[in-house]
């Protein structure tokens, strides 16, 4: 009886072993790579555009700097982490190119379209630049940078201004990144 | 000597009966079987290389079979179908410097179809995929190289 238990016991055993080396997979691997590369670019745009009321009005009274708001501020819109500068052109003033910051642009100047030898110099200014160096910051494309910008007439400029209704300037704000 | 006569006889015929025996034709065969292993070989590498403009709209979708890009590629036993996986080195995440931290741009795997059949080994087969990166990850993304390394896995 004992020999008889040890046979079938040898061939249990047999054949669990016989099952695994069948289950086992005549596996074999190979592998490949694939490189993947994505380049983000610096880019820009003009998310809002900016305008001043019309007219604003100058007290030629008022003994002391006018600055004026914007009545929509101009916004963009840049790469995440994209350091831009913004350069400010005036077409009635002698100012081309010249980096906007908090602190401003000077050699800007409206214009009478009926007497275009009145003119009011004025400052262009960026208050929304990072550093006060004319340096900003892109916060990418779901979060627009807002430029802060306002005009500020000197008192000196408004006092001896000439009165007319048909002063007026363009602004031409140029993006480096 | 008439009895001696007889018994010869008998031998011959005896011996006659004998090689009509010897004369039978033998025709063996032999069974020869072979199995043909499956298995692959010859891997080829392959590039996915692109440019983000984080102002665009909808879903990037760049494939291996964009111009410029090559799709891996491997020979494998003609008429098989092999398991065919595709997993990212970082979690499915575009990472600048490919460290699998700064800046990841997640996006998800196309494509990368299985089973494979193969075509034998003089025949290369490819196995394009591609990537789909939703608006939503990747407009607020930083300037910069974002990368990942795709393994596509062949299983026979």
């Amino acid at each position: 009886m004992k020999n008889i238990l040890s046979i079938a016991f040898i061939a249990v055993i047999s054949m669990v072993m016989a099952g695994m080396v069948f289950a086992a997979p005549p596996a074999g691997v190979t592998s490949m790579a694939i490189a993947v590369n994505a380049q983000m670019p610096a880019v820009c745009q003009e998310a809002q555009h900016g305008s001043f009321p019309n007219p604003i009005t100058i007290d030629p009274l008022a003994g002391s700097d006018q600055t004026f708001s914007p009545s929509v501020d101009e916004t963009l819109k840049c790469s995440s982490g994209t350091v831009f500068t913004v350069k400010v052109s005036s077409a009635n003033g002698t100012a081309v190119g010249q980096i906007c910051t908090s602190s401003g642009v000077s050699s800007m100047a409206l214009r009478s379209a009926g007497t275009p030898g009145d003119t009011i110099a004025y400052t262009f200014m960026c208050a929304g630049d990072t550093d006060g160096a004319g340096h900003f910051t892109g916060g990418g494309y779901t979060s627009a940078k807002a430029m802060g910008i306002s005009v500020k007439v000197p008192a000196a400029s408004a006092q001896t201004a000439v009165a007319h209704s048909d002063y007026s300037d363009t602004v031409t704000l140029t993006l480096s990144y | 000597m008439k009895r001696y006569m007889i018994v010869l006889a008998a031998m011959l015929v005896v011996l006659g009966g004998a090689s009509g025996a010897l004369a039978a034709t033998l025709t063996p065969t032999v069974l020869a079987t072979g199995t043909v292993k499956d298995t692959c070989s010859t891997p080829t590498n392959g590039t996915i290389t692109f440019t983000i403009d984080p102002s665009g709209s909808g879903t990037l979708t760049p494939q291996s079979t964009d111009p410029g890009n090559t799709s891996p590629t491997v020979m494998c036993t003609n008429g098989q179908p092999h398991v065919v996986a595709c997993t990212s080195g970082h979690g499915s995440k575009l990472t600048i410097g490919n460290d699998g931290l700064t800046d990841p741009i997640a996006y998800s795997i196309t494509g990368c179809a299985s089973p494979l059949t193969g075509a034998g080994f003089t025949t290369a087969t490819s196995i394009p995929l591609g990537l789909s990166i939703a608006q939503a990850a990747y407009q607020n993304a930083k300037v910069g190289a974002h990368a990942d390394t795709i393994t596509v896995t062949i299983t026979y």
